[in-house]
């Protein structure tokens, strides 16, 4: 523990901590204006004065350390002083005193602090402004920026899950929506083609963006495994006349069947032919320079023996010219 | 003439803005030597649009605009000079001092990518393929086309001549905005008749119509430095998809394709989360 944190440690002591349950009724209480400072060896922080309103029911002193190494001990009050001792262990033992009075008009106080390294010293002083207060407004106003900012949360998670955006939302170490519900409604959408694509399209994000694969993560959360989708619906592609799908994701299937029905053949000869759809979209799926030969061709391949040395001539100057 | 600028510089300003929200991507990287898709009015898919190439015949569309702008009228009769019967690349096959009606020419020039009924149109419009070519760079910079020269009024590669796909989009939503363009790229085949009688049919060279769904229009393109060339657009239950590919083997099934895959990916966010593509 730094000499630094023993002096923050022993200011939260004097702190007085507002209870973090929801507050819905205002509690009286007073307005306070109160300097607290500090001194330690070779440290000293000039007095800082602030306003608090303190529930008239939290006045009287009750020291609750911040740190779990440290306990108060042998407190003693009479009339409006209380004294008590203070022991702390652990990395940086500390044995201290105070003293703390408090009125309806002032309070005041000291805590002395020994360690190894030396001697702080905080003191406080506390006048009371006159004004009444609402106690737990700050509170309330903090509960309900929390409630709101939660609300927030929990419509973005379940938007975001419905439409099954963005796998790192849900899945990974520092998934913002790693509830299971959210989990559950996101694996809604792992489902068919467009399921398979979700998959596809997080794995190419992740391989991308040098991220780790969420794609493992959702087929054990969903039960799922995606190369079993993805050998039901690719084999199943042609029949459903799923063409988008079998050029784009199917490649075992896709390029056998566009060397049998679109190598080489010409766009305005297949206008009719049931693979044109198919074959328009093989066309422009990116393939090995092994698959290219099974691209359609906007000009049919020639079937006629090679052509005479003038109809060459002609054809090449066709090819240079405007047309 | 003024007017006609500033529906330019409107168009240009409107095209020229996307959705600030919208990322593009660019998911066909080994289609084209440059891409542009756009969503209605907004990019959503683009390889290297800036990228400053041949055009072909895309340049028709900028011509197209020039010749709409300048006191144009469709029952104008066009003769045909020598230079204009001779010219190279695609045409329809005029004779020299042939006439024909503007519109008829301009139907040509839109449908088949005729170069002959290209070059009759520049001459008649501006006296020389030069002050032509002049009035083509106005329309570019009235549209805020950075990136684009003309050296040709119909698209044959010339030093200097130079497009984006950017600018090509730019160009296509300012045409397609012109009815007496709009209704001249969405037809399978057209006929025509000279003032002489002579009857000329002609086929639409983008291969799109007629066949991808929704297709209509805009603009094909080749030459051996530009490579194969589309302006495209189809419209499916009210949104539109505006595909520039400059330099793509096999553009029919790479537009047909990627306009595919576009029109999926509007129906693919009405019902969940948009993938990375």
């Amino acid at each position: 523990m730094s000499f630094r944190t023993v002096l923050s440690t022993t200011a939260a002591v004097l702190l007085f901590v507002a209870s973090p349950a929801l507050a819905q009724a205002p509690e009286p209480g007073d307005e306070w204006r109160i300097t607290m400072s500090m001194s330690a060896e070779g440290f000293n922080m000039p007095g800082r004065t602030s306003t608090q309103c303190i529930a008239r029911a939290q006045r009287a002193y009750a020291p609750e350390p911040d740190d779990k190494n440290c306990r108060v001990l042998d407190v003693q009050t009479s009339g409006d002083t209380t004294t008590m001792r203070m022991v702390c262990t652990g990395d940086e033992p500390m044995e201290g005193t105070g003293t703390f009075t408090t009125t309806d008009k002032i309070m005041k106080g000291e805590m002395v602090m020994k360690m190894r390294r030396g001697t702080a010293r905080m003191t406080y002083a506390g006048e009371n402004t006159g004004k009444a207060c609402d106690a737990k407004a700050l509170e309330r106003q903090a509960n309900a920026m929390i409630a709101q900012g939660q609300a927030a949360t929990e419509k973005y998670c379940t938007d975001s899950a419905r439409a099954g955006t963005l796998a790192s939302l849900f899945f990974g170490a520092n998934a913002t929506c790693a509830d299971a519900k959210y989990k559950q409604m996101y694996c809604g959408n792992v489902k068919g083609e467009r399921g398979y694509e979700m998959l596809a399209n997080e794995a190419q994000i992740a391989t991308s963006t040098r991220n780790p694969n969420p794609v493992p993560d959702i087929e054990r959360a969903c039960g799922i495994s995606m190369a079993g989708m993805e050998r039901e619906l690719c084999t199943t592609a042609e029949q459903r006349k799923s063409w988008t799908f079998l050029a784009k994701s199917c490649p075992a299937q896709a390029q056998p069947l566009a060397a049998a029905q679109c190598a080489g053949r010409g766009y305005t000869a297949m206008a009719e032919s049931p693979y044109r759809a198919f074959c328009s979209a093989y066309g422009i799926e990116p393939v090995s320079s092994d698959d290219a030969a099974a691209k359609p061709a906007d000009a049919p391949a020639p079937a006629k023996p090679a052509e005479g040395g003038v109809r060459r001539g002609i054809r090449g100057l066709r090819g240079v010219l405007g047309r | 003439m003024r007017t006609a600028a500033g529906v330019l510089a409107a168009v240009g300003l409107m095209a020229g803005l996307s959705s600030p929200a919208m990322a593009v991507s660019d998911p066909y990287p080994h289609v084209a030597a440059s891409y542009v898709l756009a969503i209605d009015d907004a990019v959503v898919w683009a390889h290297q649009p800036e990228l400053a190439r041949p055009p072909a015949s895309l340049a028709k569309l900028p011509a197209a605009l020039v010749l709409l702008r300048d006191g144009w009228r469709e029952d104008a009769v066009v003769e045909v000079s020598a230079a204009a019967a001779a010219i190279e690349g695609t045409q329809i096959g005029l004779r020299t001092g042939e006439r024909l009606r503007a519109g008829d020419a301009l139907t040509a020039m839109l449908l088949h990518s005729a170069n002959d009924a290209c070059l009759a149109l520049a001459e008649h419009a501006a006296g020389t393929a030069a002050a032509f070519v002049a009035r083509m760079d106005a329309v570019a910079r009235d549209l805020g086309l950075r990136g684009s020269r003309f050296r040709t009024p119909c698209g044959l590669d010339a030093a200097g001549q130079a497009s984006t796909a950017s600018d090509l989009l730019t160009l296509a939503r300012a045409a397609m905005a012109r009815r007496e363009i709009a209704d001249r790229v969405t037809p399978l085949r057209a006929t025509i008749t000279t003032v002489g009688g002579r009857r000329l049919t002609f086929t639409n060279t983008n291969a799109l119509v007629g066949r991808l769904r929704g297709a209509i229009g805009v603009k094909s393109g080749f030459t051996s430095r530009a490579g194969q060339c589309v302006v495209a657009l189809a419209e499916r239950e009210g949104h539109r998809v505006w595909l520039v590919l400059l330099d793509a083997p096999n553009r029919w099934w790479v537009a047909d394709g990627m306009i595919e895959a576009a029109f999926a990916s509007i129906a693919r966010d009405r019902v969940g989360p948009a993938t990375a593509r």
